[in-house]
């Protein structure tokens, strides 16, 4: 039987540095909404498929809720609340607002999240890319013709760079 | 949907890691935690104490070209494989077995050595592995040993590792060039689970075969290499009744499970479309993959 | 249409901001002080006997504040109220098991913790003693009542109700053939991204729950939690939040964690939160009704129907929760698109021992259009017609609409002939046609398949009537209120709840019309609240029903705030009222040019009140409720009546190829024509489209609950229930045909529930490309093995 003991985290979140206590087993995407108490990071499931509580961590798109917080300690995470800056935009959510690629919006953060890294890995992605890119992203609402289209719109909105 | 407790530890050695496994019972280790960590929260498996490997400096990340093979690190990620020139380059069937690992997010985080130990039969690289000649480097409490990757699975999530055992690393040889490879899996999705996959790697000369191997997956407990259709095709020529013979030869007598996703009639089934389709491909049939 | 100025434009969606940004707010975000969570420890059964329940483990976990059980319910609450008189009526419904598991993943155990985490570990400190019975899990068997899931009421059949019109027993004999035919519809479940959720939290000072959850229609749900809890409406608040991560129906029947919730909340004085996973989700989040089929149809030589007798098997699992609702409501589409006269449907709603179902996208109506769709593929194939033939000499003709059919039904308006040629033509149907017989010779096997679906909207509640004459629920109502408040800004409030469906901009845009202004201008007050907000009883976000509902409410208030405007606005600018129109929230008057805008005028009705004409009130608010009028209201002893508002339809055609070597189907091609009405905004109708075409392609393709002999769900998560990822959705291609609606405000059809078209249209294609084969597919859904088998028959050896 293990004992409850704590272990002593620290990372930032969106640039803000967030420390606790927590018991190991605590998975990230718990530390990001009830510590952090950044709620835009989603739970769709409990199977490491849907995607919804995709955030980037150390630059590279995770599942939050197939991680350990304590395995994010000293980690630089990116979530869905860090992409508006002073009030403007990211053009991937404004690509994903102007196509209308959501509708109930719950996959929207983790969509975002994981297009995000898409972009920064293949500033043009083809359809199939795209296709391929987000397969662990679910999304119960769209049909994702709209959720393509966005992707595409940001990629011309970022003139074929990084985002 | 959340794991039961466990003391974790993060060590900066080997040494200290191996002493930890050693020590601690009810131990496991944690390396991209895509396989352990959802068995954990659905409370498949539960461990007293976890132990992080990703501090362990010798275990880091790397791919070194080692003239007439290459190392790889255990810790290297699946994302990493797949876009590395080198495996691409050299080792195709692995870049490819890599590239198709679920998702992204996944591919990110998941480990090649963490993939070789969870001993899932239904995994990509112990397929790819299989069909190349793979030794697994594993340190333990009585020290180094090398382990050939045909020796290695024993049962149903059961390697040769013992508790204080951990891979290292992967030395794999490049095969001649003249070597074709190919890996095929059939999965209704890119987050489910393969129902059926297989490795193929064969030297050719024209459309003769000086040498064969094939690994299946989801064929039964472990992944395997089918010794008598890659007996059988030794020094036969590819034409479509030896394809047509080997793919029967390479499910013969196997036992793949029967649950929800798929019958043991319909998987054995898949597995001779894939050998048959595979085969194909090499001498530049249709294509699939 | 084109009058419009701003109704049926595609402009942004609002709603989208929140979502994009990460600043939605869904139940589970919703924080409060000193919250407890909750866990169920659920049956492993679907049918035992509760022996002996040991929780003593669990209360000495560190942690652990509460444990309660199912046996303890009577002792605080009554059973919920049933729709059918008895013996039906007498059935016993608690939201835990009492003495009983009725189905597999029924909730036994309660346990409240200080965190989540403890919660699930305290689910692992209790045991329970089971006596294993045998369950009864096919609708055919549940019918000989043998095994019977509530034996206090000595049946399983919950209700029978039988249609019968014009004369079947004539059109059989008339007929050149009769066809007899056997369809299952499977069961599945919709799996929103967001599961069920509630927090509940008791005023000890006030007798006052308020109740927090992503329930879509609250205010009908209500009563029956009141009930449960022995307190009137006034003592219970409803909220829903802002954001409701999609439901699809499903998100009705959580009532039952409400009402424990509720409970747990008074007894332990302190906030009590829930949040299913997704493995509770899919096994008990609220299937999909199977339904199973035998019908017997009469032809003539050229496809005509002269008459067709049904008998309909509707399995609705252990308890009815929104049951047997379903047993009438697809009585909607009695005739689907077809003009046939001469119908008889017998129809048995039955308990089985799996999870109780739940209204799910298409609810009722999608199993009745998968039959007559079914049907007529066999007819064609029977007299050797195209498919095509059979539906264009059966459809209700154009010149007919509105269509009054044999139920009562009032058809408002559409051309199914030319939407069924636009089809053809987008589909390349003739091409398709030409292209599997050469894919034939080469053995491919490639199918091409068509179904029309009607998708009905904005429900008429008279139809429980035709299942108890004496339930008091009829007609459907909504209710809006629009504010011009002291600053001149436009606030509407609303009884809808929102899980996708943009009300906010579609809204927007309806006001925006009435009172002349820009529809960023209007403010709708997002989420719901029974004590801050308005409502009516039938309030919510269910049977496609707010582009009719919530517009007619919207408009009633807009136009009554329009008129006292325009008095106001008389008075002051002494001006004739029919001089004055509302451009950009001015008023001006095209005679004179005198103008007054609207943010003075509101600070004279508000605020500086003696200038007001003295029979005027002040303020600028106007409150409505609508209430639609489907002529035929009520239903007569014949069970005839208008049940539902308005009868959108869709025609779906698929180009599929089965691999023979796999049993895999992959779309080649997919087209869905929609004939919505009037689309307030297209981007949303569009979407609602495309993602109702997805949930059919899912249902056909992908989705199907499985148990096993006891009863037990074999595929309860992801991994093995597995929805449509964005590298295996079809590329379809959407196209419109408009005709506008005869029975509603603005002539906007009820969308969104896409009747299931992809799913008759899929297996009608499955089975035209193993036509050689003679394989004849019974469901509405098919798996690669099953198809691999039907090829392969002759091959396989044992």
């Amino acid at each position: 039987m293990a004992e409850n003991n704590k272990v002593r985290v620290s990372m930032k979140i969106n640039g803000r540095e967030y420390t606790a206590e927590i018991e190991p087993r605590m998975l990230l995407v718990d530390f990001i909404r009830d510590i952090a108490k950044l709620k835009g990071t989603k739970i769709g499931c409990d199977t490491s498929q849907c995607g919804a509580c995709t955030v980037i961590v150390n630059g590279v798109s995770v599942k939050s809720c197939t991680m350990f917080a304590v395995e994010a300690d000293g980690a630089e995470i990116l979530t869905i609340e860090g992409l508006e800056q002073d009030g403007k935009l990211h053009p991937i959510q404004e690509s994903f607002w102007e196509n209308h690629a959501l509708q109930c919006g719950y996959c929207t953060a983790g969509m975002i999240m994981s297009v995000y890294y898409l972009l920064k890995t293949n500033p043009n992605p083809t359809e199939e890319d795209i296709r391929r890119g987000l397969a662990g992203n679910i999304c119960r609402c769209t049909g994702y013709i709209n959720i393509i289209k966005a992707v595409k719109t940001a990629s011309q909105k970022l003139g074929g760079n990084k985002p | 949907m959340r794991p039961p407790p466990f003391n974790y530890y993060a060590p900066l050695t080997l040494r200290d890691t191996i002493e930890l496994l050693h020590t601690k019972e009810d131990s496991k280790v944690l390396a991209g935690g895509q396989s352990l960590i959802p068995m954990l929260k659905l409370r498949l498996a539960r461990f007293s104490n976890i132990i992080d490997l990703k501090k362990v400096k010798e275990l880091a990340p790397r791919i070194e070209d080692k003239g007439d093979r290459v190392f790889i690190s255990a810790l290297t990620t699946h994302d990493t494989i797949s876009k590395s020139d080198l495996i691409k380059t050299k080792l195709p069937i692995l870049a490819t077995a890599a590239s198709q690992i679920a998702d992204q997010q996944i591919r990110n985080r998941g480990t090649i050595g963490g993939n070789v130990a969870h001993a899932d039969p239904s995994a990509n690289f112990p397929i790819a592995l299989l069909t190349l000649d793979t030794k697994i480097i594993a340190e333990g409490y009585n020290g180094e040993r090398v382990i050939d990757i045909n020796n290695f699975y024993k049962y149903l999530f059961t390697t040769e590792l013992s508790n204080d055992e951990v891979i290292k690393g992967f030395e794999i040889k490049y095969p001649s060039p003249d070597t074709k490879q190919v890996f095929l899996k059939i999965a209704r999705s890119a987050i489910t689970w393969p129902i059926a996959l297989v490795g193929i790697t064969i030297r050719l000369e024209k459309t003769h075969v000086i040498e064969a191997r094939i690994a299946l997956g989801a064929a039964g407990p472990t992944p395997l290499r089918v010794k008598k259709a890659e007996e059988f095709l030794k020094n036969r020529e590819l034409d479509e009744e030896t394809i047509l013979k080997a793919s029967e030869y390479a499910v013969e007598g196997i036992k793949p499970i029967s649950d929800v996703e798929a019958s043991s009639e319909y998987r054995k089934h898949l597995l001779k479309v894939l050998v048959k389709r595979g085969l194909k491909s090499i001498v530049g049939g249709e294509s699939y993959g | 249409m084109n009058e419009y100025k701003w109704i049926g434009k595609p402009i942004k969606i609002k709603d989208d901001y929140y979502p994009v940004t990460g600043k939605a707010t869904y139940l589970d975000d919703i924080e409060l002080p000193n919250t407890a969570y909750v866990a169920f420890l659920r049956s492993p059964y679907g049918h035992a006997k509760i022996k002996k329940i040991d929780y003593s483990k669990a209360l000495q976990r560190k942690g652990v504040i509460y444990v309660l059980t199912g046996k303890e319910l009577p002792n605080y609450l009554s059973p919920y109220p049933q729709i059918p008189k008895p013996p039906a009526g007498n059935l016993v419904d608690y939201p835990m098991a009492v003495e009983k598991v009725r189905y597999y993943g029924e909730p036994v155990v309660a346990v409240v913790a200080e965190d989540k985490y403890t919660a699930e570990d305290a689910l692992e400190d209790i045991d329970i003693e089971y006596e294993v019975l045998k369950p009864v899990l096919d609708v055919e068997e549940a019918v000989k009542n043998e095994i019977l899931v509530h034996e206090e009421i000595g049946t399983n059949i919950i209700w029978i109700g039988e249609w019968n019109y014009g004369d079947v027993e004539k059109a059989l004999k008339e007929a050149d053939l009769v066809i007899e035919d056997k369809f299952i519809f499977h069961r599945y479940t919709a799996a929103p991204l967001e599961t069920a959720g509630a927090m509940a939290v008791y005023d000890g000072i006030n007798d006052v729950y308020t109740i927090y959850s992503n329930n879509i229609m609250p205010m009908f749900t209500l009563p029956l939690i009141c009930t449960a809890l022995r307190v009137p409406p006034s003592k219970v608040r409803m909220i829903t939040p802002p954001n409701i991560g999609g439901s699809f129906g499903t998100k009705i029947i959580n009532y039952t964690y409400m009402t424990v919730l509720a409970l747990l909340a008074r007894l332990l004085k302190r906030p009590i939160k829930y949040v299913e996973t997704r493995t509770e989700n899919i096994t008990n989040g609220g299937h999909s009704n199977g339904r199973t089929f035998y019908v017997k149809v009469g032809v003539k030589k050229d496809g005509e129907i002269t008459g067709i007798s049904v008998t309909a098997y509707d399995d609705i699992g252990a308890y009815p929760r929104y049951e047997p609702a379903g047993a009438v409501v697809w009585s909607q589409v009695l005739h689907g698109m077809y003009r046939v006269k001469n119908i008889k449907i017998t129809f048995y709603s039955v308990l089985t021992n799996k999870p109780p179902t739940s209204p799910v996208r298409g609810y009722s109506r999608i199993q009745h259009n998968f039959m007559w769709e079914r049907l007529m593929d066999r007819i064609a194939k029977k007299l050797g017609l195209d498919p095509v033939e059979v539906r264009l000499k059966n459809y209700i003709r154009p010149e007919e609409m509105p269509y009054e059919g044999p139920s009562g039904v009032i058809y408002d308006g559409g051309n199914y002939i030319e939407a069924l040629k636009l089809l053809l033509k987008y589909l390349e149907y003739d091409k398709w046609r030409e292209l599997q017989k050469e894919y034939r010779k080469q053995g491919r096997y490639i199918g091409i398949g068509i179904s029309g679906v009607i998708d009905s909207g904005a429900n008429n509640f008279a139809q429980v009537k035709m299942i108890n004459k004496d339930f008091p629920v009829s007609g459907n109502s909504e209710a809006a209120l629009i504010m011009v408040d002291p600053g001149g800004d436009i606030i509407v409030r609303v009884g809808t709840t929102d899980s996708g469906q943009s009300h906010d901009t579609t809204f927007s845009q309806v006001v925006a019309e009435i009172l002349g202004v820009n529809p960023e201008d209007i403010k709708i007050i997002r989420g719901f609240d029974s004590w801050s907000n308005v409502w009516a009883i039938h309030s919510g976000s269910y049977a496609s029903r707010n582009a009719v509902m919530a517009t007619g409410a919207l408009i009633g208030a807009a136009r009554r705030l329009k008129e006292k405007i325009l008095k106001i606005a008389s008075f002051l600018l002494k001006e004739d009222e029919s001089n004055l129109d509302i451009n950009n929230g001015v008023i001006v008057s095209k005679v004179t040019g005198r103008s007054i805008s609207l943010r003075d005028l509101a600070t004279i009705a508000w605020t500086d009140v003696n200038l007001l004409p003295g029979d005027i009130e002040p303020g600028l608010v106007s409150f409505y409720i609508y209430r639609p009028d489907f002529r035929r209201n009520l239903p007569d002893e014949n069970k005839r009546i208008n049940n539902t508002l308005t009868y959108s339809y869709e025609l779906h055609g698929v180009v599929i190829e089965v691999d023979k070597d796999t049993g895999m189907v992959k779309i080649l091609k997919q087209v869905v024509i929609g004939d919505p009405g009037i689309m307030i905004n297209p981007l949303v109708v569009e979407g609602q489209e495309i993602g109702a075409a997805m949930h059919g392609n899912e249902a056909a393709l992908n989705f199907r609950v499985y148990f096993d002999e006891n009863g037990a769900i074999l595929n309860p998560n992801f991994l093995n229930y597995t929805p449509m990822t964005i590298d295996r959705m079809s590329n379809l291609e959407l196209y419109h045909y408009i005709t506008p609606s005869t029975s509603s405000p603005v002539g906007a059809r009820g969308v969104g529930e896409g009747g299931g078209g992809p799913i008759a249209a899929i297996i009608n294609a499955v089975e035209d490309a193993l036509e050689p084969l003679g394989v004849k597919l019974i469901m509405s859904n098919v798996v690669s093995e099953e198809l691999w088998k039907e090829v392969n028959k002759n091959d396989i050896k044992g």
